[in-house]
């Protein structure tokens, strides 16, 4: 997956992908694995969910594969970022109440989703680094921009597959010029970009790559 | 502090992320975050209260492993003594 740049480079290219509402049978393209967790998750808005996102990641990936949804196999790191099997295409999947979305790539990809925070936020904002706290401290709408900082840092640390189980000050999420620019030095030695999108449900959904000035798709349908 | 007291701080910020939920009926060995439905911000949140309740550090490699109720006090417990 790359895209034709200006300078003839071609420059990594990743999908995002919304998932459509839960269909007709997801729970059939799960895997033993999948059900069994499914059964474990007691809450039924929970479980749902998952069955939900599980089957609409399979779908994807089979569209962008050419496999058959219900065979692919997954692996899973120390702290449960999904992976194929058999390696290849990158992917994260995020979802936040019904809503769900997939990114996918050739480059590693993290995804997170969240609508504009009400919740107090103070003390996990203490937790940002103090260039962060300024910027958001000082912005137009300090809701808004804590919320876009917060779906950038889980999308680089999902990408990085470490998950919350690092400290958030290690993903550094700065406003240059206006555009949002990443230092995960602490922990990771990759260049990552972040893209932000708002979608019409409110949702700000962060997508971080691997990659510097990669292009990104937003598709509302899985990739043929 | 003793065991009741850091159950009580626990509860009380899960009760702060999860204000309509039945909290004080949540069984010791369910997982918290999946049961109440809450998400990282939400469990972060709850962690970074009681850090400060109770002046402890709990590191983040440390979350995974606490995600019950159970394997909260306990920890705690250990923390604080």
């Amino acid at each position: 997956m790359t895209g034709a740049t200006s300078t003839g480079i071609k420059a990594p290219t990743v999908d995002v992908v919304l998932l459509p509402p839960r269909g007709q049978g997801d729970w059939e393209l799960l895997s033993e694995d999948e059900r069994s967790r499914a059964g474990t998750l007691g809450n039924v808005d929970v479980r749902e969910r998952y069955v939900h996102a599980r089957a609409g990641l399979r779908r994807v990936l089979a569209a962008a594969t050419g496999r058959p949804a219900e065979n692919l196999e997954f692996t899973y790191g120390p702290h449960g970022k999904p992976a194929l099997a058999d390696g290849g295409l990158r992917f994260s999947v995020a979802h936040d109440g019904p809503m769900a979305v997939v990114v996918l790539g050739d480059v590693e990809v993290g995804v997170d989703a969240q609508r504009r925070v009400t919740r107090d936020v103070s003390r996990i904002v203490r937790r940002f680094s103090p260039a962060e706290q300024a910027q958001i401290e000082d912005s137009a709408d300090p809701a808004e921009e804590f919320t876009i900082r917060w779906v950038c840092k889980e999308a680089v640390l999902k990408a990085i597959g470490s998950g919350l189980s690092v400290p958030l000050s290690n993903v550094e999420v700065t406003r240059q010029n206006g555009r949002l620019v990443v230092d995960a030095s602490a922990i990771d030695d990759r260049p990552w970009s972040v893209v932000v999108g708002r979608l019409a449900s409110g949702h700000y959904v962060g997508v971080a790559i691997a990659a510097d000035r990669p292009v990104v798709r937003w598709r509302s349908r899985p990739a043929a | 502090m003793d065991t009741m007291q850091i159950r009580k701080v626990v509860i009380e910020a899960i009760a702060d992320v999860a204000p309509e939920a039945d909290v004080d009926g949540l069984d010791s060995d369910v997982d918290i975050a999946e049961e109440l439905d809450l998400d990282s911000m939400d469990s972060l949140n709850v962690f970074a209260t009681i850090s400060e309740e109770l002046d402890v550090d709990i590191p983040e490699r440390e979350y995974g492993q606490l995600r019950t109720l159970d394997q909260l006090v306990s920890y705690l417990e250990q923390k604080v003594a």
